[in-house]
């Protein structure tokens, strides 16, 4: 049960009054001589016990009426609703966006101010008025996902004690609440009366996608405006760093767009980037300017990044309604240059009659289109005969083995400690891999599967047919301007038969795997069927030969695609950087939150298509200000007067005739 | 108190001679059956015509009336509802009796009483007896405690003449008591008149409100609402009332019931009319 004015309730303190009534009158009689009290007391020993229980009951009585005139003023209504009823079902929406984070009022006053969320929680007695008190009830939070709030075992949703959430940080999303009150509605259907009631700021990009959406005509929507009548915010709506992974030891830039949505110019704001890699921080201060209404962007030039993941947010001092917005996470993955051992596995006298002499000179050169002042590989070439052991591999990212035909039992063993610690490898065919070489490919872990043996190629040669377009080794070829790799050919290769766990990411036409990985955790063995030598063929001197071993190398040791780092919707979870796995996670508030701009109950309706219910009302921090003196459904006020009247009438009845 | 006592028997004789009845011991008393002696001139002739006896009348002077009044002045009495008490009230008919009857040359006297008797004054049916009848009555004070039974069989020994006993007083004490006493006057061959004597609060309680009610005898207090226990108490007083009456009815004790808002000449007129009648 709630009260309209529950302040009032402290007058309960008079109660006091009728027991110090009945306490201190009794004391107060008038004086009267008489011949004799015989016939007094013979008529008082018939009335004692009548008078004792009239007298208390006349303390009752009193101590009621104080009650009941208190309660009369005090306006209980009744503010929970039953499940489990037969007439209807009601939906109530409340909007809990990160928008509905505002504290509406002059910049003195915001901080000792409410929450518009907090402000529509406090103001559901007034929009419960509009339920039919025996209209079972559902109520849900939502944002971009709508999240029911829960009830009892008996069906009954407390809403006399809902608390809003601390945290707001999800996007609006009109399209996706209302659809599940349609969905809840459509299981009520037949049931009663059916209503939907929406408490929301009446974000204008908040209504998500309306392809799919559908609402029943038959239902009204009431809409209830708990947003301020004007509003301005300004905001960092995006930061975008050159890549999420960036070589490490060299400059890179992060771009940061400012939204100034207020009605007067941002002028020379400061504005701060700051970025921590472990005990590394880097702040580079900026200064913003933008007109009403408009978008700026500022550039922030870092120095030379040691490797790593670099964390931080670029923010703007300003002091608006939604602070939320005045600062935006980055992250991004200085990925150290890779340290290549390239183990030449036919190795000659004349390096460039060498297996490795292509793929070592790819491996120094700059990838296409790129230009930077140092080799992006730290390249070793270790010839790798039947005498060679393979060196310690501590300071090796990446193993490359260029037609080696096996390693020794010694060799296998670190090779395989190498890919346990998180090494990765890199294998290319040739006629030294063949069957016989299985055996320590796999005690070196470096197997992918079972070793068919050298194929070659009849009479045309073998070109790739399809490869996986979305892996991220191969997905820079997915655009045909980086280079067809269709037309790469191949005299032969060396067959291989894809063992469990192995993905294939190209083949030839007739199905033959060209391009292997298996991962496992942070390793990573990747195989090329083919030889990097002229043995199958003149691939190794194809514009694409560079980019693809580049590819091939940096996805073995994970610094292709996006790499560690995810850019993800806030969609409702905390805002900021956090690791899952071997993942960092980068939430962020939607951009469209904070344009604040506000749209009408109508428009909202008529973009959504629903049927708008005629008494929606405002519920907005200025609009409810009122007097208190509207009626609510639930009240209980009739039944109080008739309460106090009738307590009224009995206490002048009886109090003429007991003793006080 | 003699003005006022004149004034009553005044309005009271006023009152007699527009009335249409005679009024006992004025002019005729009674008759008695002759027998060889009497004087044959108060023969009653008309009466020998329908009787064919013979009686003869005896007139006032025959009588000898003597009216022994009995004023109980206990702490009761002193009850005054009306600004008048019944002390005042009882006084005021007692001194009203007296003159009456000395007025009418037969013997008056007064005993006082409470507890016991405090003061008496044989009948006499001299000049002066009314003055100091009136002087006793004007000096009598109420007295704490009351008991009539014991002050009337102590007077009944006192009033050795045969005559009417008057006795006012409120009654209050136990009827049996009270009617012990009365048997023992009755056995004096005294004929009895009952003047009782109440306050209006006393029968009807009319009072409102809270009340704290105290016996003006014994000093005992008992606070109540008033209108919650009137039916009560009323039904009580009733109930005493009618068992007095019953109980003098029974021994032939005519009673007058007095409040003090009654006219004293009024009241008496009735009661010597009613008597009158019988």
């Amino acid at each position: 049960m709630g009260f309209v004015q529950a302040s009032l309730l402290a007058a309960l303190a008079a109660v006091i009054l009728p027991i110090l009534a009945h306490l201190l009158f009794r004391r107060r009689s008038r004086p009267v001589d008489l011949g004799t009290l015989r016939f007094l007391k013979v008529a008082v020993r018939q009335d004692t016990r009548r008078r004792w229980l009239k007298r208390w009951l006349l303390l009752a009585l009193r101590v009621g009426c104080v009650v009941l005139v208190v309660l009369l003023f005090a306006r209980p209504y009744r503010a929970e609703f039953t499940g489990g009823g037969n007439t209807g079902l009601t939906v109530l929406l409340i909007d809990r966006s990160a928008s509905m984070s505002r504290k509406v009022g002059p910049a003195s006053r915001r901080s000792g101010s409410e929450r518009l969320i907090d402000h529509a929680v406090r103001q559901l007695s007034q929009v419960l008025t509009q339920v039919p008190a025996r209209a079972r009830v559902e109520a849900a939070w939502f944002d971009k996902k709508v999240e029911p709030i829960s009830s009892t075992e008996d069906g009954r949703v407390s809403l006399a004690s809902l608390e809003a959430p601390d945290t707001l940080a999800g996007g609006t999303d009109f399209a996706a609440a209302l659809s599940w009150a349609a969905a809840r509605c459509g299981a009520a259907r037949g049931s009663g009366p059916l209503a939907v009631h929406v408490l929301t700021d009446l974000q204008r990009t908040g209504f998500g996608s309306l392809e799919d959406f559908a609402f029943p005509k038959d239902v009204p929507v009431h809409v209830w405006d708990v947003g301020p009548a004007g509003s301005g915010n300004v905001a960092v709506v995006g930061v975008r760093p050159a890549s999420l992974m960036v070589r490490a030891d060299y400059p890179t830039t992060v771009e940061a767009t400012i939204l100034n949505a207020r009605t007067q110019l941002l002028d020379q704001r400061p504005v701060r980037l700051r970025l921590a890699n472990k005990s590394k921080v880097i702040e580079i201060p900026a200064v913003a300017s933008a007109a009403v209404g408009a978008s700026t962007t500022i550039a922030f030039e870092t120095p030379p990044l040691g490797p790593g993941l670099w964390q931080g947010t670029v923010s703007i001092a300003v002091d608006d309604e939604l602070p939320l917005d005045n600062s935006r996470h980055v992250a991004f993955y200085a990925a150290a240059k890779p340290r290549v051992l390239l183990l030449d596995g036919a190795s000659r006298d004349v390096a460039a009659l060498g297996e490795a002499y292509f793929l070592e000179a790819a491996l120094r050169l700059a990838p296409p289109g790129e230009t930077v002042p140092d080799v992006p590989f730290r390249v070793i070439v270790f010839p790798y005969g039947s005498d060679a052991r393979v060196p310690e591999l501590g300071q090796v990212d990446v193993l490359v083995a260029a037609n080696v035909a096996g390693f020794p039992g010694a060799d296998a063993a670190r090779v395989r400690a190498f890919l346990d610690r998180g090494g990765s490898a890199v294998v290319f065919g040739g006629s030294n891999v063949g069957p016989a070489s299985a055996a320590s490919y796999v005690a070196a872990g470096l197997s992918l599967g079972e070793i068919a043996g050298t194929y070659l190629a009849r009479d045309v040669p073998f070109r790739i047919a399809a490869f996986a377009r979305d892996n991220a080794i191969l997905k820079p070829f997915a655009d045909p301007q980086h280079g067809d790799l269709h037309r790469l050919a191949f005299s032969g290769c060396t067959r291989i038969v894809p063992g469990d766990g192995v993905q294939v990411l190209a083949r030839f036409r007739d199905g033959t795997p060209l391009v292997l990985e298996r991962s496992a955790g942070r390793s990573r063995v990747v195989w090329c069927a083919a030889s990097v030598g002229r043995e199958h063929g003149e691939w190794s001197r194809s514009r694409l030969f560079l980019p693809l071993v580049h590819q091939l190398v940096r996805g073995a040791a994970g610094q292709v695609g996006a790499g560690p780092v995810r850019e993800l919707p806030g969609a409702g979870e905390t805002l900021g950087v956090r690791q899952q796995g071997e993942v960092w996670e980068v939430r962020n508030l939607e951009p469209q939150e904070s344009e604040l701009e506000r749209c009408t109950p109508e428009e909202l309706a008529q973009r959504l298509g629903v049927k708008l219910a005629e008494n929606a009302g405002e519920l907005s921090p200025a609009a409810t200000q009122g007097d208190g003196n509207e009626l609510r459904t639930g009240e209980l006020w009739p039944w109080l007067w008739l309460g106090v009247v009738l307590f009224w009438l009995a206490e002048g009845v009886l109090a003429n005739r007991t003793v006080a | 108190m003699e003005l006022r006592a004149r004034s009553v028997v005044e309005g009271f004789l006023h009152g007699l001679h527009r009335s249409p009845y005679i009024g006992f011991s004025v002019e005729f008393a009674s008759h008695h059956e002759y027998v060889p002696g009497d004087d044959p001139r108060h023969i009653n002739w008309k009466l020998y015509a329908r009787q064919h006896r013979l009686y003869v009348k005896e007139f006032d002077g025959d009588t000898n009336l003597n009216l022994h009044i009995l004023l109980d002045v206990s702490g009761s009495m002193a009850c005054a509802s009306l600004g008048r008490s019944k002390l005042h009230y009882a006084a005021t008919l007692a001194a009203a009796l007296a003159h009456l009857a000395i007025r009418q040359h037969d013997a008056a006297g007064i005993t006082l009483f409470a507890g016991q008797v405090i003061a008496s004054l044989p009948p006499r049916a001299k000049t002066q007896q009314l003055q100091e009848i009136l002087g006793l009555i004007a000096n009598a004070v109420p007295q704490a405690q009351t008991d009539a039974g014991r002050a009337i069989h102590q007077a009944a020994e006192m009033c050795r003449k045969r005559g009417v006993v008057a006795v006012i007083s409120d009654c209050f004490d136990e009827i049996p008591r009270l009617m012990d006493a009365f048997d023992h006057l009755l056995f004096l061959n005294h004929e009895v008149v009952l003047f009782q004597v109440l306050d209006p609060w006393e029968r009807d309680l009319p009072l409102e409100g809270n009340v704290r009610f105290r016996d003006l005898e014994t000093g005992e207090t008992l606070t109540t609402l008033s209108e919650s226990i009137r039916v009560g108490y009323r039904q009580a007083v009733r109930q005493w009332l009618t068992e007095l009456e019953r109980e003098c009815l029974s021994r032939g004790i005519d009673r007058v019931e007095l409040t003090t808002d009654d006219p004293l000449d009024r009241a008496l007129l009735e009661y010597f009319v009613r008597r009158s009648r019988q």
